[in-house]
C-alpha cells in the first residue's frame, strides 16, 4: 500500500495527540499529589476520573493509529481525541485554586454542612472574581460515554462551589454558600435518580434498595399554551401562520415544526426546572440560615437587579423574595417575623413591599414570545411552588432554624458581641455553636446595633471587624467540631 | 469572564458522545475488514442504544405535545432529540422519524448482540455515525466556547 502526503499528515496529528496525552497525564499526576497533600479528596477524586478519561482516550488513539480506514476518517477520529484532551483541560480548569478545606474554617464549616446534608459527598471550593456565588455539578453520565461502567467507581455528583473575592467577599454575603448548598441537594438527587434509572434498565436480581424520589413531581407543561407559543416563534422566524387545529403531519413543514416544538419545549423545560431549583435552593438557605440569609440575598441582589426581572435561568428577585416570605410564614419556622428585631423586620418588610409594587407594575418583554414564555414557565413553576416549599423544609430537617433558636441566639450572644467584642462561641458544657448561629447574630449586630459596635471606628472599619470576628467565630466552632470527631 | 454552565455541561456530554461514536466507527470499519467485535467493543454500540432510544422518547413526545397531549417528558429526551436532528433531516428513506430511530435502536441492539447485520444496513448506520458524529462535535466545541452570560446555577440574575 502506497503511503500519501495525507497518510503522513495523518501520521504526525496522531504523533502529536501522543505528546499531548503524555504532557496531560504528567500534569494531572502532579495535580493528584498536591490535592492529596492538602487533603482535598474531592479535587483529588476528580482529578483521578480526569486520568481514567484520559488513559480511554490513549487507549482509542493507539487503535486510531492502527486503523485500516479511510484517511478522512482516520484524521476525524483523532480529532475526536483532540477534543476529548480539550474538553479534559476545560475540566481541569475548574481545579485551579481550590481551597483545601482544611485550611479555610469557612469551606471546612460549609463541607460539614454539605456532608449533613448530603452524606458523602464533598465540593471542590474555589474563590473566583465575579460579583456571583455558582454552582458546577457534573454527573456520572457526562461520562459514562467515554469509560462506560468505570464511572461507577466515583462519587456523584462532582461538585464545584465558586464564591466572589473582592467586593462581596464577607462570611455575611458568603451566607449564600447555602444557596449553592441547596443545588448541590438538587444535584444530589439528580444523581441518584440516574443511578437509580440505569439499575432498572439492568437485568440482575431485584434489589431491595429503597426507592427514590425526585425533590418535587416533575413539572407539566400545558401542551395547549405551548403549542400558542411554538406558533408565535413559527411566525417570528417568517413562516405563514398555521392554523392549530389542522398541524401539518407530513413534509417538510411537520418536521420544522417538530424541531421547533421539541426546541421551544426544551428551552422551557429547562426554564422551569431551573426555576424550581432556584426557589428550593432559596428555600433550603432560609430553612438553614432563616432571616441571615434573606438579608444577604438582598443586600447582595437587590442594589443590582431589576426587581421584576427574571431571567432564562432564575425567577425575578421579587418573586424569590416573595416566595422566602412564604417560607419564613410556615409554621415549621415558627413565628419568624415575630421574633425579627425592629430594623431587621423593616428591611425585609419594605424589600418585600417594593417586590409587590414591582411585580404588579411589570413592565412588557422585549418580545411577545418572550412575554410568553415567562409567563408559561411561571404557570409551571406555580404550579409546583407548594411541593419545592415542602422539599426544603423536609431536607433541612433536624437543621431547621427556627424562630425559637434566632430568639435564643440574639438572647445568648447579641450583646456579647455588640458591646465587648465576644464573637459567639460556645462555653464549657455548651453544644457545638453552628454557623447558622453565628451568622444570625453577625447580621444582628450589623443590622440593629452598628453604630454601639466600636463607637470609636468609621462604618467601613466597623463592619470589617465585625466580619473578622465572624470569621473567628466560624474557626473555634471549627476546631471544636474536629476535635470532638477525634474518636 | 463568565460562563454558561448548563450550556457547557451539553457542549461536554455532546463531545462524550462523538468520542464515544468515533470509536463505534472504528469497531466498524473492523468488521468491514472481516473481523469481529472484540468484548469492550460491545459498550460503544450499548451507549448509542441509549442515546436513540432517549432521542426515540423525545420524538413521541413531540408527536404527543402537537396531538395536544399534555404529559412529563425528560429534558435528557428532548436534548438527545435536537442532537438527532441533523440526522433526520438528511435521512434518504421514508420513514417516518420514529420508525427510522427504532431501526437505530435495532442495529444497536443487534451489534451488541453479537447478531450478523447486512452489509447494506451496516454501510448505513456507518452513515448515520458519522453525520451524528460531525453534528456532536460541531455542537460540542461550540458550546464550550465561553460566552457573556452567566452560569446556569449561579445565584444572580441578568437582563433577558
Amino acid at each position: 500500500m502506497t503511503t500519501t502526503d495525507a497518510d503522513v499528515a495523518v501520521k504526525e496529528t496522531g504523533e502529536r495527540l501522543s505528546l499531548w496525552v503524555h504532557s496531560l497525564r504528567t500534569e494531572l499526576d502532579s495535580a493528584i499529589e498536591r490535592f492529596d497533600r492538602g487533603g482535598d479528596t474531592a479535587a483529588s477524586s476528580f482529578a483521578s476520573l480526569l486520568v481514567e478519561v484520559l488513559e480511554e482516550h490513549r487507549a482509542a488513539l493507539d487503535q486510531y493509529k492502527v486503523a485500516s480506514a479511510p484517511v478522512d476518517d482516520r484524521l476525524r477520529w483523532l480529532q475526536l481525541v483532540g477534543s476529548g484532551l480539550a474538553l479534559i483541560v476545560f475540566y481541569l480548569e475548574r481545579l485551579d485554586g481550590a481551597i483545601a478545606p482544611r485550611l479555610s474554617p469557612l469551606v471546612s464549616a460549609f463541607e460539614n454542612l454539605l456532608h449533613q446534608l448530603v452524606p458523602g459527598n464533598s465540593s471542590v471550593f474555589r474563590q473566583f472574581r465575579e460579583f456571583n456565588y455558582e454552582l458546577n455539578p457534573i454527573y456520572a453520565d457526562d461520562f459514562r460515554q467515554q469509560i462506560g461502567d468505570a464511572v461507577e467507581r466515583y462519587s456523584w455528583p462532582s461538585l464545584l462551589i465558586k464564591f466572589p473575592i473582592g467586593l462581596l467577599d464577607s462570611p455575611r454575603n458568603h451566607i449564600l454558600v447555602a444557596h449553592e448548598i441547596g443545588h448541590a441537594v438538587a444535584a444530589a438527587n439528580v444523581a441518584d435518580l440516574q443511578q437509580q434509572a440505569l439499575k432498572t434498565t439492568k437485568v440482575g436480581p431485584p434489589t431491595t434498595t429503597k426507592t427514590i424520589d425526585a425533590l418535587w413531581p416533575q413539572p407539566i407543561i400545558p401542551s395547549d399554551k405551548l403549542i400558542d407559543l411554538v406558533l408565535a416563534r413559527w411566525v417570528d422566524a417568517g413562516f405563514k401562520p398555521l392554523d392549530k387545529k389542522a398541524l401539518p403531519k407530513t413534509g417538510t413543514e411537520s418536521l420544522i415544526l417538530a424541531q421547533m416544538t421539541g426546541s421551544v419545549a426544551k428551552a422551557v423545560r429547562r426554564m422551569s426546572e431551573s426555576w424550581l431549583e432556584e426557589l428550593f435552593s432559596d428555600a433550603l438557605g432560609v430553612c438553614l440560615f432563616g432571616p441571615a440569609f434573606v438579608l444577604a440575598f438582598i443586600d447582595v441582589l437587590m442594589p443590582v437587579s431589576g426587581l421584576a426581572q427574571p431571567d432564562r435561568d432564575h425567577p425575578s428577585p421579587a418573586a424569590r423574595l416573595l416566595f422566602m416570605e412564604s417560607l419564613l410564614n410556615q409554621p415549621e419556622l415558627g413565628d419568624m417575623f415575630g421574633q425579627m428585631p425592629p430594623k431587621m423586620k423593616a428591611r425585609v418588610l419594605g424589600m418585600l413591599v417594593l417586590s409587590k409594587s414591582a411585580m404588579a407594575a411589570t413592565g412588557p418583554s422585549p418580545s411577545k414570545t418572550m412575554e410568553m414564555t415567562n409567563a408559561l414557565v411561571s404557570e409551571v413553576v406555580e404550579a409546583r411552588s407548594d411541593d419545592v416549599r415542602k422539599a426544603a423544609i423536609l431536607r433541612a430537617g433536624s437543621l431547621l432554624y427556627t424562630s425559637d433558636i434566632f430568639a435564643s441566639d440574639l438572647k445568648k450572644h447579641a450583646n456579647m458581641l455588640v458591646e465587648y467584642g465576644v464573637p459567639p462561641v460556645s462555653t464549657h458544657g455548651d453544644g457545638l455553636i453552628s454557623l447558622a448561629s453565628i451568622f444570625n447574630v453577625a447580621q444582628f449586630a450589623a443590622m440593629e446595633q452598628i453604630e454601639r459596635f466600636r463607637p470609636d471606628k468609621d462604618r467601613f472599619e466597623r463592619e470589617a471587624l465585625l466580619d473578622n470576628l465572624v470569621l473567628k467565630a466560624v474557626e473555634l466552632s471549627e476546631v471544636q467540631r474536629r476535635w470532638e470527631s477525634v474518636p | 469572564m463568565l460562563r454558561d454552565d448548563r450550556r457547557m455541561q451539553e457542549g461536554a456530554r455532546d463531545l462524550a458522545i462523538a468520542f464515544n461514536i468515533g470509536r463505534a466507527e472504528e469497531a466498524l470499519s473492523r468488521i468491514n475488514l472481516g473481523a469481529t467485535l472484540r468484548e469492550q467493543d460491545l459498550r460503544f454500540f450499548q451507549q448509542l442504544g441509549n442515546l436513540f432510544g432517549e432521542a426515540l422518547r423525545g420524538v413521541q413526545w413531540v408527536e404527543g405535545t402537537l396531538s395536544g397531549t399534555s404529559s412529563p417528558v425528560a429534558s435528557e429526551s428532548l436534548t438527545a432529540f435536537q442532537l438527532l436532528l441533523p440526522v433526520l433531516e438528511v435521512r434518504t428513506t421514508n420513514e417516518s422519524p420514529a420508525d427510522f430511530l427504532s431501526s437505530l435502536i435495532s442495529v444497536s441492539t443487534s451489534l451488541v448482540e453479537g447478531k450478523q447485520i447486512p452489509d447494506d444496513e451496516r454501510v448505513a448506520f456507518s452513515t448515520v455515525l458519522k453525520a451524528l458524529s460531525i453534528a456532536a462535535v460541531r455542537q460540542g466545541m461550540d458550546s464550550l466556547e465561553p460566552k457573556t452570560t452567566p452560569s446556569s446555577f449561579s445565584i444572580l440574575p441578568k437582563v433577558q
